[in-house]
């Protein structure tokens, strides 16, 4: 879908016309989901921060300006979502948790992400977003048809008439070159470290 | 090949899952060698973790929104109404005190018996569940979910919408701007002399509760510009009795026709064709021209009496074949809707278009309209 066709299906939206809503809850809702998902790290949650975020959009889209791409619009809506979500889920569960200090410990499931831990989610995914911007267009392109759209190596190189070693060996190059950017700018680092860091958290420390 | 770039190749492959158990090794020995290796193998994998997208969203994902919408929607007409209620009132008391009289509403076929709302123009009325051979249908804007509701009281839409807000003038019915929610349309004081077949008339005049976004007067159409500069859907009157048979139809089931586009005179034809000069979608006004231009063809959808959209096959001027009769391409709702529709227009002497499901030409012609 163009801009344009973007900004005609959010007026008509705009002005009641549930179908085009619809249209643009289709389009989107893979990016979405999966951008939820990924914050929030199960699938049920995902599924109630998507609708939160596409509803939010539906009351707000009279004041969206077209500035940017309705996805970029969601992709706020979706963090915002999934830390609504998270917030209200930890205030649930001090309501619910055991008096018995030891057994808590012991019982308490793994609570989720906290919104410290989304934040730094967010951050991560956005270093990713940066780091492969500043990539080659080539290696930029190969790289987001075999990550974001899922090609098999024989479909990229029936769509860039390379042989599928060669596909295979530029992937490896353009994964090889985010990474470099990411291990600079310590992204993925650093989550390791705080990952260990939280899982010592964990059972000890809730709210 | 030095030490590092097959260790990317390695990586590459295990994220790939095609690493087998002899490069597996080879992989660890490395990982293990030097820390830094560790560094690049996790942001590898977290790369390719925060730009995936998998997942496939769960199938009750849009319902769930569509539902939510819906109910946004009802909750906004009824804060709505609650304002009207008031205005009405404070109109209705002016009303009085100036001794209104109610326009006069020409209904043809009106009979003695139709004062209760249940057949308004002269039909008799209908069982709910609609014309006995109806496709039993899903017609709900909710996969599966009949919309129908039974007899409604056609005076309370028309006559309860006409003071909203002008936020939203396009999806509001047009009929009636100016009646206070006092007038009842069942009951006319009189009539207009009832115009010639070939008349071009305002279909709200005649349809009060019939909805008109006339898709051509907003910019909101395929050539993103405004092509006329009216908003009045004007047809034959010969055509509009027959739409008032299919509108009768419709309201028992708790539905409403909703007119895209209408009749469109020769010089809107010319700016349409000037803007997209392309006889696979826009009518050639120097041959045959477009038969919108003969006042007795309309570019209809359906939606509920509340004026919400329902699931139709495509929106308005879609040039995809899903816009084409043959439904077996979209949703089974939006073809039991589409179906619903073709069947009532067809049966009131309307002829459909192969092309477009929400295009009709009254089986009766008319010459074209000029201006």
């Amino acid at each position: 879908m163009t801009a344009e066709e973007e900004q005609k299906i959010v007026r008509a939206a705009a002005h009641g016309d549930n179908g085009a809503f619809e249209r643009l809850v289709r389009e989107n809702q893979k990016h979405v989901y999966n951008l939820a998902l990924k914050l929030t790290g199960n699938a049920e949650d995902a599924l109630d921060a998507s609708q939160d975020a596409f509803l939010k959009a539906y009351q707000n889209l009279k004041s969206f300006r077209g500035d940017s791409r309705v996805s970029v619009w969601l992709y706020r809506l979706t963090y915002n979502a999934c830390m609504d979500l998270i917030k209200k889920s930890r205030r649930g569960q001090v309501t619910r948790m055991p008096t018995d200090e030891e057994g808590a410990e012991l019982e308490t499931p793994d609570p989720g992400p906290g919104p410290d831990e989304l934040i730094e989610r967010r951050e991560e995914l956005e270093s990713v977003r940066r780091a492969l911007n500043e990539l080659d267009p080539d290696k930029r392109i190969i790289l987001m048809m075999r990550e974001y759209r899922n090609m098999s190596y024989a479909e990229i190189s029936r769509a860039l008439g390379l042989e599928e070693g060669t596909v295979k060996s530029r992937i490896a190059r353009a994964r090889a070159a985010l990474a470099e950017n990411l291990k600079n700018s310590g992204t993925f680092t650093f989550r390791a470290q705080s990952n260990n860091q939280s899982s010592k958290r964990k059972g000890g420390t809730r709210e | 090949m030095t030490e590092k770039e097959r260790l990317y190749e390695l990586i590459s492959a295990r994220l790939d899952g095609e690493l087998d158990s002899d490069g597996e090794a080879e992989l660890a020995g490395l990982l293990a060698s030097d820390p830094e290796y560790w560094d690049i193998f996790t942001a590898m994998s977290g790369a390719r973790e925060a730009l995936s997208e998998r997942a496939e969203p769960p199938a009750e994902l849009l319902p769930g929104v569509m539902a939510g919408v819906r109910k946004l929607g009802a909750q906004k007409r009824a804060r709505r109404r609650r304002y009207i209620g008031v205005t009405a009132s404070l109109a209705a008391a002016a009303v009085l005190a100036v001794a209104f009289v109610p326009k006069m509403l020409h209904r043809p076929e009106a009979g003695p018996g139709d004062s209760t709302g249940a057949a308004p123009y002269g039909l008799e009325p209908r069982d709910v569940s609609g014309p006995d051979d109806s496709p039993a249908v899903c017609i709900g804007p909710e996969g599966g979910t009949p919309v129908a509701q039974g007899p409604t009281d056609p005076a309370t839409e028309p006559t309860t919408e006409p003071t909203d807000p002008p936020t939203e003038p396009t999806t509001e019915p047009t009929a009636a701007p100016t009646e206070p929610a006092t007038e009842p349309p069942t009951e006319p004081t009189g009539e207009l002399p009832e115009p010639e077949d070939g008349d071009l008339v305002n279909v709200s005049d005649y349809i009060p509760d019939i909805y008109v976004d006339l898709k051509y007067a907003t910019d909101d159409n395929f050539t993103g510009q405004v092509i006329y500069d009216f908003t009045e859907a004007r047809l034959r009157y010969g055509t509009v009795k027959k739409l008032m048979e299919v509108q009768a139809e419709l309201r028992e089931m708790g539905l409403s026709l909703k007119i895209w586009d209408a009749c469109r005179p020769t010089s809107a034809q010319f700016k349409l064709w000037e803007i997209c000069p392309d006889s696979r979608y826009v009518a050639n006004p120097n041959h045959s021209g477009s038969t919108h231009s003969r006042g007795n063809t309309v570019d209809i959808t359906l939606v509920t009496l509340d004026g919400e959209d329902i699931e139709m096959p495509t929106g308005f001027d879609d040039f995809t074949s899903r816009a084409d009769r043959d439904y077996s391409d979209v949703a089974e709702t939006a073809a039991a809707n589409a179906e619903l529709l073709e069947k009532l227009m067809t049966s009131h002497g309307f002829k459909p278009y192969t092309a477009e499901w929400w295009h009709y030409t009254d089986t009766v012609s008319y010459p074209i309209v000029e201006e």
